[in-house]
Order: C-alpha cells, then structure tokens, then sequence
C-alpha cells in the first residue's frame, strides 16, 4: 500500500500522538512490575470481578444511550428530513446541531444546573440526560443524510403500489435508511462507552465506568500495568468496530 | 386484465399563485393507449400524479369507470406507475422490486413467484438470469424494463408511464416502444403515456392530447391531429410545420405538401434554396421566400436541388389547414 502525499500530514500527526503511544502502551501492558514479560495484567482484569462489572455497567450504559438516542432522532430525522421544508427545514436543523459546537464540558456543568433546578441529584437519570444530551446530534446526522437521499418518487412508487403507512415505514423507509442507522447507532455506542467526562460530573455514585476506572488505574491507583491493558482491550474492540463502520461507509458509497 | 375508461373532469391544480393545470376535462378510452404530450411544464405530469391520486386536484373531479376516486388515497386505486426517474428500491433486488405491490397486497409466496415470472418474461428479462440480480447491477433499458414490470405485476386498472424513456438511446428506446405496445395488447390495460417527445407519441399512440400552459389545446388519433392540427402551436409541436400569416388567422402547411418546381399548384412562390440537409432517405430542404424560410422534405431519390438554386415552390389548396390563432 502506497501512502499518498495529501494524506502523509495526517498519517504522521496520528502516528506521533495516537499509534506511537498505542504501541508503547501495549508494550507495557506486559510488563511486570520489574519490567519482565508478563500476561498478570490480562489476568488480573480477568479475575477481579470488579473491572469486569465496570466494563460490562459501561456497555449497558451504551447501549441504553444508543437506544434512546436513535428513537428520539429516527422520527425527528424524518420530519426535518421529509416534511419540513424551506425556512422551516433551516431553523429546526440549527436548533438540533447547536448543543453540538458547544464543549461538553461547559455543557454538563449548565446541565448540572439545570438538574439541581429540577430537584434531581447527580445520579443515573442525571448521567443519562447528560449522556442523550451529548449523542443526539451524532444519532441525528447519518440517519438525517441517508433520509434526504430517498428520492420523493421512491416513497410515491411505494404508495402507489399500494403499500400503507406501515409498509412504507417497514419495507422502505426503514430498510433505506438503514445504512444510516448502523452508522449512527455503532458511532453513538463506542463514543459513549468510553465517555468520561459526563458519568463523572453527572453520574455522582453511579458514574464508575471504563472512562473512570482507566483514569484511577493510572493516576490514582497507580496500576499502570493493569491500566494499560484495559485500555488495550477496549482500543482493539473500538479499532474493530471502526473497521466495520469503514466497511459499511463503503457500502453505502455503492449505492 | 380489463383496462378501466379514465374520466377527468374540470381539473385545476394550483400551486400558490401558479396555475398548473386549468379545467382539464379528458376522457382516456379503456384498453388504449393515451398520450398526454406537451412541452415541459405544460401540466401533463401533474396530471398524471392527480389521475395516480400522489396530488391532490384544487378543482375538478377523477372517475375510474364511473366511479368518484379524487379522494381515494393511491394506495387503493390499483395503478401502475412508472416514474421518469424509475423510483426503483435500491435496497431490495430485481424480483423483490417486481414483488412489492404483491407484498403489500399479502399474496401468497407462491402466487407472488408465479406473477412476478410472468412479468419479468413479459418485460423480455428472463427471471432465471435477473432475478436475483441488484438495481445497480443493470444497463439503463434493464431498469426501464424492471420498473414497468413492477407496474404490470399488480394488473393495474390504468398503467401511467411519466417519459419513461426518456434518458435512452434511440435504438432502445425504440425496442421498448414496441414492446409497451404488445404489453399494452397482450395485457388490455388502459395506458397513460406522458411525454415530450412527438415520434414517442407517435409511435405509440391510439389517442393523443396535445398540452400547453395547463390546458388540453386538443385530441385525437395521430393521423387526425397531424392532419387537422387546431392552432398553430399544435400544428408545430406535432410534427414539423410551416405557420404562415393567411386569411382569418394562419395557414399551416406540412413541408412534405409543399411543392417544388410544381406542374399544378394554387399557391405559387419563387424561392431560393437555403440549405439541404441529407437525412437518409429524406431530404430537409430550406427555401428562402421573400424572407421567409420555408421547410420542406422530400424523398431523395431524383431530387436534384443544391443551396443557391432559384425555384419555384408552391401548395394545393386542399394540403392547407387554416387555425384561427
């Protein structure tokens, strides 16, 4: 494979600050204490139940996140997509996209506010609107692309064959839009599983997830080893499923 | 399968201020074919979609066999529609394009497979090799082919076709013109053909309506609107036509009426030759008279006149129509 010059800038930035420090961590996820070859930090994540229920409460939390977010944006994406038109089309699109630009940071700390104001303490439901908050407009986005590419006539076709509301829902709407709801749902479940910012600020008691336990690893519990095979696994996973959004992306471009 | 008559009557579509369609009545014969012909934006699209029931009309009313359908929804008026753009589903492949009205209707696997067959050989597309095949994977006349299937397969009572051919090579375009009007035999469907294109119209025609600005200007047979044209706009959007000033209007006579070097005429010009164009069998032939450029064709076998010749070119009385406007 031949790295062409346009894209060497990019190549070279993230070898410098992602792949390099990648491997060195890797390398010292088999690292003893003493700096011996290793697999105890791979057992240790293994045999204390701990990381294990930290890793899967992050995955459910996820899922939970990928499953609100796409039922709030599906019909939304639709009506901005299909039904709103013209100025109409423009507000609704900058109203949904605005929380986007701003930091999450500075917008989990207004959200705290707000939750105080309501009477909610930190806690599940606080993390959680902070976490839908946060993943919206990245559910929105593919499933709003691939709803602006079905063309008028695909929909009419459909009604003049005789499909009803819901057959036009199941066998056209949906399944045309798919591309878009793979992309957006795999993006919103491997960017929230490792959020930190968010179950830390929000999540008070129940904001203990992967994001967390790899910050305590390292800069608290000074268990590098063990940190940086954690970390290992959830990067390999994420470096999987990237693969098969880059795969899917490609299949999309097909059409 | 049975086609239904089509009864329009008194269309008007309006979009905001612009007028799309203005008191259309048509009355398309069943187990024909119609052509509603015009140049684009004339309304004969919109019309199409308010007979298919995807627009709703701001007047007027649509009958299917008598019967009121103007506030039926689509879905429940049996039409097969194939779009300018095809509108084929990209996700699923040729046999399930095909299925879909089937689908919807909750036919049985077996009576779908069957029906579906029938209408891909129908097409011309044999179900063993295209079945399976996806949308992308076909040449241009293959998805033509597959979107009329897919209209066939559910025995519409109206099958409406919007340009369907429109972005085709002439030679395909051809074999698929043909091959709508044995469907068209084989099958009895009542047909609604829309186009801008007068040798589509044509050539595939029982009964044309000529369209302009949202209002029908006229109908009939091919032959009788070449013949009998009824203002000067159809006389030229339906075949070629020289429209000259005359007695009460214009006078209308077809290029090949008109006369070179005649023995016998009514009307007599001298004339210059312009331009001749070699079009195969025919000749196009420009006559320049008293400023005024004359078309005229004539077959090419014996004709020997070159740009530059002085002639005389002339008409009979009887190949001369007169239109009012």
């Amino acid at each position: 494979m031949k790295i062409s010059t346009i894209i060497l800038p990019l190549v070279i930035f993230l070898a410098l600050f992602f792949y390099a420090p990648f491997i060195i961590l890797g390398y010292q996820s088999f690292q003893g204490l003493g700096g011996e070859f290793t697999l105890d930090n791979y057992l240790a994540l293994v045999r204390d139940p701990t990381y294990l229920h930290v890793i899967l409460y992050s995955i459910v939390i996820a899922v939970e996140t990928t499953v609100i977010t796409l039922l709030l944006a599906y019909p939304a994406s639709y009506y901005v997509a299909r039904i709103a038109s013209g100025q109409e089309k423009i507000i609704l699109l900058a109203l949904l996209l605005t929380p986007f630009w701003i930091d999450v940071l500075l917008r989990s700390i207004a959200i705290k506010t707000i939750i105080y104001t309501i009477g909610l303490r930190e806690g599940y439901t606080a993390m959680m609107i902070g976490m839908v908050y946060e993943y919206l407009p990245i559910m929105f986005l593919p499933i709003y692309a691939s709803m602006s590419r079905i063309s008028r006539s695909a929909i009419d076709a459909a009604r003049v064959f005789g499909a009803n509301t819901w057959d036009l829902i199941r066998r056209v709407i949906v399944p045309m839009t798919l591309p878009g709801i793979v992309a957006g749902s795999l993006l919103v479940l491997l960017m929230s599983m490792t959020e930190f910012v968010i179950p830390s600020l929000l999540g008070g008691t129940q904001g203990f997830t992967i994001g967390s336990l790899i910050y305590y690893l390292f800069l608290s519990g000074g268990l590098w080893g063990v940190g940086a095979a954690l970390t290992m696994i959830v990067t390999v996973m994420l470096m999987v499923f990237a693969f098969i959004i880059a795969k899917r992306t490609g299949d999309i471009t097909a059409w | 399968m049975k086609g239904v008559e089509v009864y329009v009557e008194g269309i008007t579509k309006k979009y905001g201020s612009t007028t799309a369609l203005d008191g259309v009545t048509l009355r398309i014969p069943p187990s024909e074919i119609t052509t509603l012909l015009g140049p684009s934006g004339c309304g004969k699209t919109t019309l199409l979609k308010i007979i298919a029931g995807l627009e709703p009309p701001t007047k007027g009313r649509v009958y299917f066999d008598g019967r009121d359908v103007t506030n039926l929804a689509p879905e429940k008026r049996n039409i097969g529609f194939v779009f300018q753009d095809l509108a084929l589903f990209p996700h699923l492949n040729v046999f399930e394009n095909v299925a879909f009205g089937l689908r919807v209707r909750r036919v049985p696997e077996a009576e779908v497979k069957k029906r579906v067959y029938w209408a891909l050989d129908l097409v011309g597309l044999d179900p063993s090799e295209f079945a399976r095949r996806r949308i992308h994977e076909l040449s241009g006349g293959q998805q033509q082919r597959v979107a009329i299937a897919r209209a066939l397969v559910i025995e519409p009572a109206v099958l409406l076709l919007d340009e369907p051919f429109a972005h085709l090579d002439y030679k395909i375009k051809q074999r698929l013109l043909l091959q709508l009007k044995r469907i068209q035999r084989e099958t009895g469907a009542t047909v609604v053909y829309v186009t801008h294109d007068q040798n589509e119209a044509m050539a595939v025609s029982h009964k044309i309506a000529v369209m302009n600005n949202g209002k029908i200007l006229q109908v009939g047979s091919p032959e009788e609107v070449y013949e009998k044209p009824n203002s000067s706009f159809v006389a030229s959007f339906f075949g070629e036509a020289n429209v000259l000033p005359g007695e009460g209007g214009f006078i209308v006579i077809r290029p090949e009426r008109v006369l070179i070097n005649p023995d016998r005429a009514d009307t007599v010009y001298d004339a210059y030759i312009e331009d001749v164009v070699f079009q195969g069998p025919l000749l196009h032939i420009e006559a320049r008279v008293n400023g005024k450029i004359i078309k005229i064709i004539k077959p090419r076998n014996g004709m020997v006149v070159k740009p530059g010749d002085k002639v005389r070119i002339g008409w009979l009385q009887k190949d001369v129509r007169v239109v009012p406007e």
